[in-house]
Order: C-alpha cells, then structure tokens, then sequence
C-alpha cells in the first residue's frame, strides 16, 4: 500500500518534473495569496452564507438559526414588493446599467473611434479625458457639485445667455438622480476612451486600409471594421458596466452628502457601506446583499453572453 | 540576414502607420465638428478645476460678494494670498477617533498617512502580485489550473453583502483600525498587478533561469536576482498605477482604519467641517492642496500609467 502510494507520488514528480527546491519555492511564494484567498473570499463568503440563514439573539449576543431559516430572505423580498424604501434602491441600482451600458460606453466607443482616427490634438484629449479616473472621487464629485450649486459657475452662465431662474441641479426628484447620471457619464468616459483607444491601437492598419480602398464611410468603417475587432474589450467594458449595478455607491454618497442620501439616490452597495457597523444587522445585511446578488448576477451574466454573441473574437 | 529581413518587414509597416489618410471634405468636416466636442468635453473637464483654483485664493469676503452679484465665483481674485493654502494644509484640523484616543489632525498629517499607508501597501501588493505571477507563470504544479480558475471567478462573480462580515471579521482577529489590517484587506497577490505581471513573465525565455541554474543558482535566486531585475519596468509601472488606486481609496481606510485619515478620507471630513463655516475658498484649497501629488505623479509618469491601464484592461 505504502509502495503503491510513493510510485504514485513519484510518477506525478515526474510528470511536473518539480525538484524539491521548485516545491519549497511554490509553495512559499504561493502561502500568502492562496491562505489570503482562501479567508477573504472562501471564507468570509460562506460565512456571508451561513450568517445570512442566522437572526441577532440580544439575550447571548449571538447569530442564531430561527425556525424558518428564511426569515431574512422573505423579509427583503417583502420590503422589496412593498416597501417603497427599499425597491427604490434595487430600481435606482439597476438604473446604472441603462447608464454605463446604453450611455457612457456607446459615447466612449464613438469618441476611441474619433481619437483613432487622428482627430487634431487626440493625445493631448485623452490625457484629459483620462483625468478623472485619477482624481479622488471625493474631490471630483464635490467639484462637480459645486459648480452646479446656487453659487456655482454653471448658473452664473445660465444667468449670463439670460436663463432667469436656473433650476436646482440637486434639489428635486426628478433633477438629482438625473445629475448623479450625468456626472457618472460625465466621469466616466475617460478611462473606457483609454481602454477602447489602446485596443484600437492594435488594430493592423491593413484591415482598416481594405475597408477605405472600398469606398466606405467613418460610421461604415466604425460599425464594420473597428468595433467587431475591439468586440472582445467592449465586451469586458460592458460586463464591468453592469456590475456597478451592485457596485456603485461612492458617486451618489459624496454628491448627496449622505449614506442615506435624499430623493432616493440610495443604491444596494450604498446602503451595505452605511449599516456595515451595525452588528446586530449583519445576518440581515448579508441575506440583502446575496438576494441583490441572486436578482442581478444572472442578468449580468446573460448580457455577457448576448454580447458575446454579436461577434466572434478574431485575433490579429 | 535575420535582422535585415525584419528590416524589410517591418519598414513598409511603418511607413503605413506614418502616411497620412486622404480624406474627403466631408470627412475632413466630420473630424472637425467632433474636434469642437472634443474641445468643449475636455473644457467641461477643467473648468470645474479651474474655477477651485480662481476662488481658493480669495478671501471668504471677496467669494461672498462675487456670489451676491451673480458672478458665480467667475472673477479673478483681487489679490492673490496663499493665506488658504497654509490654512489648508495646516491650520485647519479635525477631529478623529473617540475618548481618549481622539486626536485632531490637519492636512498635513492626513498626508503622512497616506503616505504611509500608499508606499507600504503598494511594495506588499507589488511583491505578492509579482511572486505569484511568476509562479504561475513559469512553473506546472498540481492545482494550478484550479487556482487559475478560482482568481478568475473571483474576479467575475461579484458577491455583494460580505462587508459586514468581513468587518466583524477583522474586529475578531484584532485587526481593525491597525496599519496590518489595512495591509490585510488591501494585499491579496491575485488581481490586477497578478494579470499583469503574468502576462509579463510569460513572455520572459525560461533559458534565463537554465542558464542560472547551470552557474549554481536556487529558485530563489533566480526569482530575486535575475527575474525581478528584469522585471523592474514593469514592476514600476504597476507600482505607479497601485499607488494611485491606493492613495484615491476612500472606503477601505475609512472602514478599517477610522484613526489614520487619510488625504482621502479627511478631505471628506475637512470639507464637512469648512462648510458649516461657509469658508468655501478654503474649501476649495484643501482640495486642490489634496490633489496635487496625483496631479504630479500623473504628469511625470503618464505614459507609463496610462499604457499599464491599456495592457491590464486589454489582458483582463
């Protein structure tokens, strides 16, 4: 037995030829990422599970398993359905997608094409363009804010092409969700132009020449030529775009001053980011996050697969 | 003959990449219309910027009356002081902590922190990404498939509702609001700077190491003196780019380490405190004062940050 044990061992030595130097060496470069691994995701994501099936006991100050150990998930479910409060964070959630998916990337991929093509000063715009993706979000948003304040620059020029009565950007229903919209676009298409622009970059110079010695347009070469061969990182863009649905939070929190937020602008990782000390929460906070998780990841997961559709990877 | 015949190659390449497209009028047109969109985009982008840098050195008095005359802070300053700037960086400080271990700290202090907290965290991430990579990369093991696989899904599958546990977590441990712990929480070895520097190393020739490994070399020492060397580009670059992210980070600090504040995390604090007073230009100077390291590590090394952004979204 013990014999079979160390042929077998020494055929599979053989089979990754490691000496017991390379074995020390994997193992020891590889401890720290695989324990670290193994804790913070394995771990803290079963445990996520597991308390998530668990109620806060004041008596022993504890989780304990109640007797319908889907207390916490029916409870959500029933807020979602009938609690205004809270089907307006998945709503508002959920808005993201049409936001980075249908707004932010679709401008990023015309603007990369123009870049691509030689517009006049393209290094000099995506250094810029690219800026906001290296400022902190605290600064930008309250740059942003505040120049759509009452005092801000943004009403002393309605003021000046003689618009009377400015509105107030981010003091109503309608309005401040619109501007938190608007400023993800606004910041968000610099680091998608970057992205898009270097796989352009790469794209052989002779496909795109074929394409012009036949005659066709900037939007022909654009939807025929270019965004089928950078299909794959438009792919990658718009699956990161859908997963701010679950994500996003810093945006609405700085331009509202608030984890709470007003007129609604809450989102899910929002409302994880503002109870997350709240102990006696966690078997709660944890049921909401995997319900929002369940709702959204099979839908991410489909638009990727529907996107992958659209056109097959070519390598060049 | 090698050479010239790449020569060869390459040359017509080159001369198709430098010749200029001929354009039609009408093309000629549409890339001028998108340059004025360009311009104004890239404007939107600064102006708010330089509206902070206008006001932040007025005196509260000065921006209070440009305010009441409508002006919307569009004005140059009568005098240009630096008073805000010292406020800003030093005189101003707020509280952090609780009881006994309440301290104030001003600007200057938050950026201690974080430099601290920047320069540790990204050599540690740096280091692990980089050892990992390489093993990855340049070693066949048992269960590296599996692991391969695992980092991928964790990197995709997104699983939201982890925060509070893993904040009761790093309470049970007795790592939180510790420098270690941030390190903890920060430092995993599989993400970004892995996909990066696997790519990297991939394209390194193993006859290296062989011929290493023939002079008497361990795998250490091939790791340590030949393989990180040639890697010190790349490990630059992607210490750059980490060091941005870290820097800009606002919810892991401020969870995890509530009594070191850094830049960003006390800018937000700072802020809320300035505004109760209504000192908007000092306001203003703090965070023109909190952006500028990033403004010049980004100028220095922007080509290198920007292609890494390129090459880690592409291989992502």
């Amino acid at each position: 037995m013990e014999n079979a044990k160390g042929k077998e061992r020494k055929i599979r030595k053989r089979k990754y030829n490691l000496s017991a130097g390379a074995i020390v060496f994997i193992c020891v470069l590889l401890a720290y990422p695989v324990i670290h691994f193994l804790i913070t995701w394995v771990y803290i994501n079963s445990q996520t599970i597991a308390l998530s099936f668990t109620r806060y006991n004041p008596v022993v100050n504890d989780y304990q398993i109640p007797n319908d150990i889907f207390y916490n998930y029916k409870m959500w479910i029933d807020r979602f359905l009938h609690d205004e409060r809270y089907s307006s964070i998945l709503w508002n959630s959920a808005l993201y997608i049409p936001v980075t998916c249908g707004i932010t990337l679709p401008l990023s991929v015309v603007c990369s094409y123009f870049l691509y093509k030689d517009v006049p000063g393209k290094n000099f715009f995506k250094v810029i363009y690219f800026l906001p993706s290296i400022l902190p979000v605290v600064v930008l948003t309250m740059a942003f804010r505040l120049g759509f304040d009452t005092f801000g620059w943004v009403n002393a020029l309605l003021r000046a092409i003689g618009v009377e009565n400015p509105p107030i950007w981010f003091g109503t229903k309608i309005l401040t969700p619109a501007m938190i919209f608007f400023y993800c676009v606004w910041a968000g298409i610099g680091y998608n132009v970057v992205l898009l622009s270097g796989a352009m970059a790469r794209i052989p110079r002779e496909l795109v020449e074929v394409g012009r010695l036949e005659g066709i347009n900037f939007t022909q070469e654009m939807t025929k030529v270019v965004i089928p061969l950078v299909w794959p990182t438009i792919v990658t863009l718009f699956t990161v775009g859908m997963n701010t649905v679950l994500t996003i939070y810093l945006q609405a929190y700085f331009l509202m001053g608030s984890a709470e937020g007003n007129f609604n602008t809450g989102t899910i990782a929002m409302y994880l980011f503002g109870n997350y000390s709240n102990q006696q929460q966690v078997p709660q906070l944890a049921a909401f996050g995997l319900l929002c998780s369940l709702i959204f990841v099979p839908f991410i997961f489909l638009g990727r697969k529907i996107m992958n559709h659209f056109f097959k990877e070519v390598d060049y | 003959m090698e050479a010239s015949k790449r020569e060869r190659c390459v040359r017509p390449q080159r001369a198709a990449r430098g010749q200029k497209e001929k354009r039609t009028t009408a093309q000629k047109v549409v890339l001028w219309v998108v340059f004025g969109i360009f311009v104004l985009y890239a404007v939107s982008l600064l102006i708010p910027f330089l509206w902070l840098l206008l006001n932040s050195f007025k005196t509260r008095l000065e921006f209070s009356a440009g305010v009441v005359s409508g002006n919307g802070g569009l004005s140059f300053p009568a005098e240009f002081d630096i008073a805000n700037y010292y406020e800003a960086l030093i005189g101003f400080r707020v509280r952090v902590g609780s009881g006994e271990s309440a301290s104030d700290v001003n600007l200057l202090g938050m950026f201690g922190y974080s430099i601290l907290l920047t320069a540790t965290t990204t050599f540690l991430e740096v280091f692990f990404s980089a050892a990992t990579a390489y093993v990855m990369a340049k070693y066949d093991f048992p269960g590296k498939r599996f692991i391969f696989a695992m980092v991928l899904i964790s990197m995709v599958v997104p699983i939201v509702g982890s925060l509070p546990v893993m904040y009761r977590f790093m309470g049970k441990i007795g790592l939180r609001n510790t420098l270690p712990g941030v390190w903890f929480v920060y430092v995993s070895g599989f993400g970004f700077g892995f996909l990066l520097m696997n790519a990297h190393f991939k394209g390194i020739p193993w006859t290296y190491a062989e011929a290493a490994q023939i002079d008497g070399a361990s795998h250490f020492g091939i790791f340590f003196r030949i393989m990180l060397p040639m890697s010190v580009p790349q490990l630059l670059s992607l210490a750059i780019i980490t060091a941005i992210g870290y820097w800009n980070d606002y919810a892991t600090p401020k969870i995890y380490l509530p009594s070191m504040p850094t830049v960003a995390v006390g800018l937000d604090s700072l802020t809320k405190e300035i505004q109760k007073t209504s000192d908007y230009p000092l306001m203003f100077a703090c965070m023109l004062v909190a952006i500028i390291p990033i403004l010049v590590v980004f100028a220095c090394f922007q080509k290198a940050i920007i292609s890494n952004v390129v090459a880690g979204g592409i291989k992502g």
